[in-house]
């Protein structure tokens, strides 16, 4: 697994604006961050933090007339946001591809399994019929879906959802990407599926050099599968770190919360969850200064009146937090 | 180390001041729908005309004048005259009554019938629900205009048989509706809970079933103006609705279909106030449709 | 499937039946004889007689339906009391008119509606969308009859393009169809736009699209397979509706079909054959049902494969 020191993917001050009868809500403020050929990014956040608003953003899948997408998304060579909508879609599916959360709804019932996977073949790949149906069931086989022949045949109400996940992956897959962005792939399933399905995405990821953009909520995971971790918070990035340095010096409250939070197995029945308290906020009402100070334990009283700077400890080490500036002084 | 539980008062985030209520949220939507708002106001100006027709037109509109017999549009009869030569205006605007007696009474069969009994067979299930649908069913194994038809042809001919009919043709439709979202709210937390403290039937029936059904029925019945309006000038064009001199829409547009080669306006003003009339509760009703009950189907 | 088949075919069943009960009892629900009635206004008392024992009409009820039935199975609906021949003789003269009408105005009505209905859902708020929308409802607002007259008045008297009424050419198809397409077009292409629309923010669509298909292919393949499936149900009643909304088209071009005949019938008080053609009415739309259903089994395959 080779890292390069140029990203494969650099995102620079992303902001995606939705316009709605209540007002103009901003779900990715300012965004930026860096995704580097071969390596699996932990994209971690709450419900609603912008994380998926922001793989959608870059794959240009947000509705134009009710969206505004502003800064840059760099890839080889070229601003995503300024393509023109053809040459867009000829990056997606085959160059960067994305898998979803729901399994259930995300495959067309009426269509079978082998031809939406066989669909992307046959147009990025220029495969004819007989072909393209091959290898749909080649990448079913690869995802480790017992009888690929029989299956691909079939539609998707009869499969379960760990199978639509796997068939989600392969058509990911399809068409060799070198960049994809797994969308809380394991959300929507049970806790067994789950690990299986990590398993499975680990095992692919094995001898290739496409990159991942690992978006999920759960801590496990992205301590499993991920090698960087950028955490989000209300549209904003918050904190940026290799993944062991994450888990063992969190910087950012919010981060230390999150990692608090999780339960431990062997921890007494009797005592209390530890919670952040409060909820996310409303990104119509914003609070003024830090997003995230009404829920800090350690907010101070500049934390309320402006918007912490960034602040680049080291080479993919940032936090966006005033009590880091206290620590090392001046930015 | 401050208490790791926050008072979360001491936040300066605005309180979410402009929650409204679901109905409330409606009512914004519907002012928002200009093509609802459009409806509104035709509506108005056809009640006003209904209202209004004995001041806005003087004389009576049924009393012949053959000397001025089928002129057109002029200075003194601003629609023209029919083939009687009573003047097409006045027709309209005192046939704008009888439109909208149809349109109240034939809304108000359906309410009347309907709604009970699509409370009861949802609500009640087993056997009766059984038989109401079945006897549903049957009702409607036929479209709509043809079982009105097929109704007139029993009871015959006249304005309140025309309301009957029509009337009767529409509750299977109030049936099948309220009995379709009785069956969903029935099994809504709230209903379960109220009946397993034992409320009587007839109070969960019509304090917690009843106010949800609301939305849908009032969508419907608009809808159902418009409708009866079109069934009944149906029936009058063909002659078995609302019987001549009484100055109805529908039997005005047929019995100037012998007059069409020389004299068509006296066939266009009748059909553009039926037009209009209808219009105007599709319109409103559309409005009302994605303001309260956006995921309906009718 | 062949479960999904036989509970619909079951279902119908008392359907069926419910409508000749309904028919039956009609005919006893009129003030008067029975006997009278089905004779008509002109004729003799020993006719009326004749009528009675033929119709059984003096046995007890039960029997009567029970003989009615079987009347029913060997198509003998009585004699027209107007024209003085068999019912049934006269239904099957007008009936293919009818049919003939109603499919030309269907097909064009989802000629025109569907693809209308699936260029307004994909350009949302564009003056396609508004053009869809406005004609939309003007059409479903308009009397039937009323357009069928502008019509004739247009092109048949003014401008002497097209025949005013009858039968005989496809010219004389032309009016009748389009004044019945004109109010069911408008209720397709607003299904066709609210399905299409629905279809569209569905979750596999931007599956579709992260596939970076082609838009073509993902309105046609994705979107509108999808949301045929529904439109056909809708398409499927509507050809009922039409059935229904045939006799006042028919009446304003004078088009010899069944909706003629019954409103003749009515204005006669020809009781036998109001019975009878409002009974083959119902019967066709029964039978018009069940096909779409089947048709929707068929087509969805989450229902085909079950």
């Amino acid at each position: 697994m080779k890292v390069t020191s140029e990203p494969l993917l650099s995102i620079k001050g992303l902001k995606t604006s939705f316009h709605t009868h209540d007002g103009t809500i901003t779900a990715v403020d300012g965004v930026d961050f860096d995704v580097f050929a071969g390596e699996t990014l932990g994209l971690v956040g709450e419900s609603g933090c912008g994380k998926s608003v922001t793989a959608l953003s870059v794959l240009r899948l947000l509705n134009p007339s009710m969206t505004t997408i502003r800064g840059r998304v760099d890839f080889n060579g070229k601003n995503l946001l300024d393509l023109d909508p053809e040459e867009m879609r000829m990056i997606r599916g085959s160059t960067i591809s994305m898998i979803f959360q729901e399994p259930m709804t995300s495959l067309n019932p009426i269509l079978t399994v082998g031809e939406q996977i066989a669909e992307s073949l046959r147009l990025h790949e220029k495969l004819d019929n007989k072909k393209a149906w091959k290898k749909a069931i080649h990448m079913l086989e690869i995802v480790q879906i017992p009888s690929p022949e029989i299956r691909a045949g079939q539609y998707p109400h009869k499969l379960s959802g760990g199978m639509r996940q796997r068939v989600m992956i392969a058509m990911a897959l399809s068409c060799n990407p070198c960049l994809i962005f797994a969308d809380e792939p394991t959300t929507a399933l049970d806790v067994t599926i789950q690990a299986q399905i990590i398993r499975l995405l680990e095992h692919l990821k094995k001898g290739s050099n496409t990159s991942i953009v690992l978006i999920t909520h759960d801590l496990g995971v992205v301590a499993q599968m991920a090698s960087r971790v950028v955490v989000m918070y209300a549209g904003r990035v918050v904190e940026e770190a290799p993944v062991v340095e994450l888990f063992h010096d969190a910087r950012h409250p919010y981060t230390r919360g999150l990692l608090k939070s999780i339960p431990v197995i062997t921890q007494d029945k009797k005592t209390r969850l530890n919670e952040i308290p409060g909820i996310v906020p409303n990104l119509l009402y914003m609070p003024k200064g830090c997003s995230f100070h009404p829920r800090c334990s350690e907010a101070m009283d500049i934390c309320k009146k402006e918007s912490p700077p960034m602040i680049h400890l080291k080479k993919n080490r940032r936090v966006a937090c005033w009590l880091t500036s206290d620590d090392y002084g001046e930015n | 180390m401050n208490n790791i539980y926050i008072n979360t008062k001491n936040n300066d985030i605005e309180p979410d001041e402009d929650v409204k209520s679901s109905s409330g949220r409606g009512w914004a939507k519907l002012k928002r729908n200009k093509a609802a708002l459009m409806g509104g106001i035709f509506l108005l100006i056809y009640i006003g005309c209904a209202l209004g027709a004995p001041i806005l037109f003087r004389g009576d509109p049924s009393a012949p004048n053959l000397m001025d017999s089928l002129s057109p549009p002029c200075a003194k009869y601003f629609l023209g005259t029919d083939e009687l030569g009573r003047s097409i205006l006045g027709r309209i605007l005192y046939g704008s009554r009888v439109s909208l007696m149809i349109a109240v009474g034939v809304v108000g069969v359906g309410l009347l019938f309907g709604v009970p009994i699509g409370l009861i067979s949802g609500y009640y299930r087993g056997k009766t629900d059984f038989i109401i649908q079945r006897f549903t069913d049957m009702m409607l194994a036929f479209p709509g205009f043809l079982l009105a038809l097929a109704l007139v042809a029993i009871l015959g001919v006249g304005l309140e048989n025309t309301v009957i009919s029509i009337g009767i043709s529409m509750v299977p439709l109030y049936i099948r509706l309220v009995r379709g979202c009785v069956l969903t709210i029935r099994e809504e937390v709230y209903v379960k809970a109220a009946r397993a403290i034992g409320t009587k039937d007839r109070h969960i029936i019509l304090r917690h079933i009843l106010p949800n059904v609301l939305a849908p029925i009032t969508v419907q019945t608009s809808l159902g103006m418009g409708t009866a309006i079109l069934f009944a000038a149906g029936l009058g064009f063909l002659g078995i609705g609302v019987q001549p001199p009484t100055p109805e829409w529908g039997s005005m547009l047929g019995s100037a279909r012998a007059y069409m080669m020389g004299k068509p306006h006296v066939a266009t003003f009748p059909g553009i106030a039926i037009f209009l009339a209808v219009l105007s509760f599709n319109l409103l009703g559309d409005g009302l449709r994605d303001a309260f009950d956006p995921r309906s189907k009718i | 499937m062949l479960n999904f088949l036989l509970k619909r075919l079951l279902a119908i069943i008392p359907v069926l039946l419910g409508i000749t009960l309904l028919l039956f009892f009609m005919l006893r629900m009129l003030p008067g004889d029975p006997a009278q009635v089905l004779a008509g206004q002109m004729a003799s008392p020993a006719d009326v007689e004749i009528i009675r024992v033929q119709m059984g009409l003096d046995k007890p009820v039960y029997i009567q339906y029970a003989s009615f039935l079987n009347r029913l199975v060997h198509l003998d609906l009585g004699v027209s009391a107007r024209t003085q021949n068999p019912v049934i003789e006269e239904i099957w003269a007008k009936l293919p008119n009818t049919v003939l009408l109603a499919l030309c105005a269907i097909t064009l009505a989802c000629a025109f509606g569907i693809p209308a209905g699936v260029i307004a859902a994909v350009r949302p708020y564009s003056w396609v969308d508004y053009l869809v929308t406005i004609a939309s409802l003007f059409g479903i607002s308009m009397p039937v009859f009323w357009l069928g007259i502008m019509l004739m008045i247009v092109f048949s008297i003014t401008l002497q393009w097209l025949p005013a009424g009858g039968i005989g050419t496809w010219k004389h198809l032309v009016l009748p169809s389009v004044t019945l397409a004109a109010f069911v077009v408008a209720f397709i292409a607003r299904m066709t736009r609210s399905c299409m629309l629905e279809v569209l923010s569905q979750d596999y669509v931007t599956t579709a699209r992260s596939k970076g298909l082609k838009e073509k292919a993902i309105i046609i393949k994705h979107a509108l397979k999808n949301a045929l499936i529904p439109i056909i149900t809708v398409v499927g009643l509507q050809f009922g509706l039409l059935l229904g909304g045939a006799v006042l088209t028919e009446t304003v071009f004078a088009w010899p079909g069944l909706g003629r005949l019954i409103v003749d019938s009515i204005l006669a008080r020809d009781y036998a054959m109001i019975q009878g053609s409002i009974l083959i009415f119902g019967l066709l739309y029964t039978l018009v049902n069940l096909v779409v259903d089947l048709t929707y089994a068929f087509v969805d395959p989450r229902i085909r494969y079950e």
